[in-house]
């Protein structure tokens, strides 16, 4: 349900952005309606239900923090979720092989393969095959999103996709 | 050439494919997990406020109460080289004159009266309606306290354990308390250093040898703030408005001596609004930059009184990590924590620190650190309990004829203790798990004892208590707990394949041996020596 509110696969309704310029951001509206869909983007990095609610939560108390001056909260959720959870497995890649949650059951072999293969992607290219993907961003706004020049999506996402491809052919 | 290699790349099937895939399988990666633990929900008795279900516990990252340790070789290195000194001061810093003789903010007293003495000078962090956060700083040795008090939150995390102040939560760092009445409490000492998986006892301020703050003493002090700050907290006046230096001219000089920073949390530090604090960090990375240490910095306003300014910092090193504080005029903090304790790093971080504090970064090089370190004058309980743990752990594990993978514990001071160990065989796992039984928990009626480890069948005597065995091969379903007057041992397979299942034996064995252990683990000043089972 809470995607219904956010339009085209996670991008904020341009009407809200049109809104959240002008006017400080509704935290807890915000937290309504984009929680959801934002533990699936953190999961989909850390592969962690848990890890993925503490890093969404965190994200949400950073923008209760600059909810004053953050003009676009979803791109600063994003943004903040994308890079909570990259920190979160590199931390989690020096301690021990923590058991990792189970992976959920695919449909098809087919998908299963896939979804194997994306989950071992390297966590920031995971996130960047997750928000071209699954939040359907162009390379500009990822770019914008996690602040990183566009031609370092463009490397990191060329990179994932000839990991997967050979993985998957 | 990236663009080019990116659109000659280009695969609408394996797009397609992508997206399908990601439909199908987040969704379920969310769903298909426990749900959250409901012990912090908002309750009907809750205060009443507009409900904000925001979990603050920013340093509480893992939500598992027992820590995940290296793996044991590892943890073993950094923890026997985990050495700990807090270079003190000359003399302790007193309060700054000038700074003293402003009038105290409205909530330094309600604060001030519920925390240990020793931390004197506190800054508001961050001032909302349900929100207040504050620093507390200890300026003779540079350790600080991370308060919270919100009105309206909850943690997600599963409760440690249910008393008449609330429920509580034990983080790496600390301890988190939802009190009836809605308020959540959170108190956290560490030193901040991103990227340690807080390997030693569960907060880096229980190992500092000169000023140790215990895990049980950061329970007290959320356990005072809980039962006496009430809403007059809340109506307190925000701090001012403060100018301090732009945040880009800050990280511009943080950039020039700590290559490769970049900002891992506060993201959007670049408003200097009205909250006292911008942290700062450079994190290390993977493959090549995983040689980059750890750094991050703080830059703190308000605090109140302000310490005098620092005329030379006060480390905390910790072998594989450091940090201090160091004070400007009035009421600016610095500190710099990072995984890079050598003197040279210090040296320069320092130099670093005093600049961000508007004072001459050329003092640091008067004051070098110390290039030994010194063996930590004391050996806390929880300290000494990690060793113990560790070696038995490994040693069990070992003797099984298997790798240790993993570790996780509790240190018991506060709670009893537990500890986990895995070790990987093929795509599964053997675990290892220790429960001390709390006060008079322990029973030797047989009844209790085959309810309390879950046994099918009537358990039989062995040196160490009563041994239950579960083992159905066909299915490598195979278990043994032993039941000890202390604790309740568990060896148990999961989702090992049966071609690669160890035989029962290993299993009876390592679950003897780990019990055997016990005792020297759980009371590690005894002079308990680990014995082969009979």
């Amino acid at each position: 349900m809470e995607a219904d509110s956010v339009s085209m696969r996670g991008q904020l309704d341009p009407l809200l952005l049109a809104a959240a310029a002008i006017e400080p951001v509704d935290v807890e509206a915000a937290y309504v309606q984009h929680r959801a869909r934002l533990i699936g983007l953190a999961a989909a990095i850390t592969l962690d239900r848990s890890a993925a609610e503490d890093i969404v939560q965190e994200a949400f108390a950073g923008l209760q923090r600059h909810s004053a001056h953050v003009d676009n909260a979803v791109g600063y959720l994003q943004r903040s979720v994308v890079n909570l959870a990259v920190n979160f497995m590199r931390r989690r890649a020096v301690a021990a092989r923590h058991p990792r949650d189970p992976a959920p059951i695919a449909s098809s072999p087919a998908i299963d393969e896939t979804w194997t293969s994306v989950a071992g992607l390297p966590a920031k290219q995971r996130a960047v095959v997750v928000l071209r993907f699954w939040e359907d961003m162009t390379i500009d706004a990822i770019a914008e999103t996690l602040s990183w020049p566009a031609g370092s999506v463009k490397s990191t996402l060329h990179r994932a996709l000839a990991r997967l491809k050979e993985d998957l052919k | 050439m990236i663009d080019h290699a990116f659109v000659a790349d280009a695969d609408p099937e394996l797009e397609a494919r992508l997206r399908v895939a990601l439909e199908e399988m987040i969704p379920k990666l969310v769903a298909d997990n426990a749900p959250a633990h409901a012990a912090f929900a908002p309750t009907a008795g809750s205060r009443a406020v507009a409900p904000l279900d925001v979990v603050t516990l920013a340093a509480a990252r893992r939500r598992h109460p027992r820590r995940l340790i290296a793996a044991a070789l590892t943890a073993a290195v950094m923890l026997f080289g985990l050495v700990v000194i807090a270079r003190r001061a000359a003399e302790a810093p007193a309060p700054h004159d000038a700074a003293s003789s402003t009038a105290a903010p409205a909530w330094y007293s309600l604060i001030r009266a519920s925390i240990p003495p020793r931390f004197t000078s506190i800054a508001a962090t961050l001032a909302t309606g349900q929100q207040r956060w504050f620093v507390a700083v200890d300026p003779a040795v540079g350790k600080s306290l991370e308060i919270r008090v919100e009105a309206g939150f909850y943690s997600t995390a599963a409760p440690t354990a249910t008393d008449s102040v609330g429920t509580w939560v034990q983080t790496p760092q600390g301890w988190s308390v939802r009190t009836p009445t809605g308020l959540l409490v959170t108190v956290a000492c560490d030193i901040g250093a991103r990227g340690r998986e807080f390997p030693g006892p569960p907060n880096y301020c229980d190992t500092a040898s000169t000023a140790p703050f215990t895990s049980a003493e950061i329970h007290a002090t959320a356990a005072t703030l809980a039962t006496t700050v009430t809403d007059a907290l809340f109506a307190t006046p925000p701090p001012p408005s403060i100018t301090p230096t732009p945040p880009t001219e800050v990280a511009s000089m943080i950039a020039s001596v700590v290559p490769g920073q970049h900002l891992v949390s506060d993201i959007d530090w670049g408003n200097p609004g009205t909250d006292h604090l911008y942290d700062f960090a450079v994190a290390g990375g993977s493959g090549a930059a995983a040689a980059t240490p750890d750094t991050s910095v703080r830059v703190l306003h308000g605090l109140y009184p302000a310490p005098a300014p620092t005329g030379k910092a006060s480390w905390a090193l910790y072998g594989d990590a450091a940090a201090f504080w160091v004070f400007g005029p009035s009421g600016t903090a610095i500190r710099i924590s990072t995984t890079d304790p050598s003197p040279e790093s210090l040296t320069r971080l320092e130099a670093l620190a005093r600049s961000l504090a508007g004072l001459d970064p050329a003092a640091a090089s008067d004051h070098p650190a110390p290039t030994t370190l010194p063996p930590a004058s004391l050996t806390p309980v929880a300290r000494a309990r990690t060793l113990a743990w560790e070696a038995a752990i490994n040693d069990v594990v070992t003797n099984a004829g298997l790798t240790l993978a993993g570790t996780e514990y509790s240190p018991g001071d506060v709670q009893p203790f537990t500890g986990s160990g895995l070790a990987n065989v093929g795509a599964g796992q053997i675990e290892f798990t220790v429960r001390a039984f709390g006060v008079d928990e322990y029973r030797s009626d047989p009844a209790w004892q085959q309810r309390t480890a879950g046994a099918n069948q009537p358990g039989q005597p062995v040196a160490e208590g009563t041994m239950f065995v579960t083992d159905n091969p066909a299915t490598s379903a195979r278990q043994v707990v032993i039941v000890t007057p202390s604790a309740i041992v568990t060896v148990v397979a999961r989702e090992v394949s049966t071609a690669e299942l160890p035989a029962l034996d290993v299993f009876v064995h390592a679950a003897q041996r780990l019990a055997a252990a016990i005792p020297a683990v759980l009371n590690p000043s005894c002079t308990c020596s680990m014995s082969e089972p009979q």
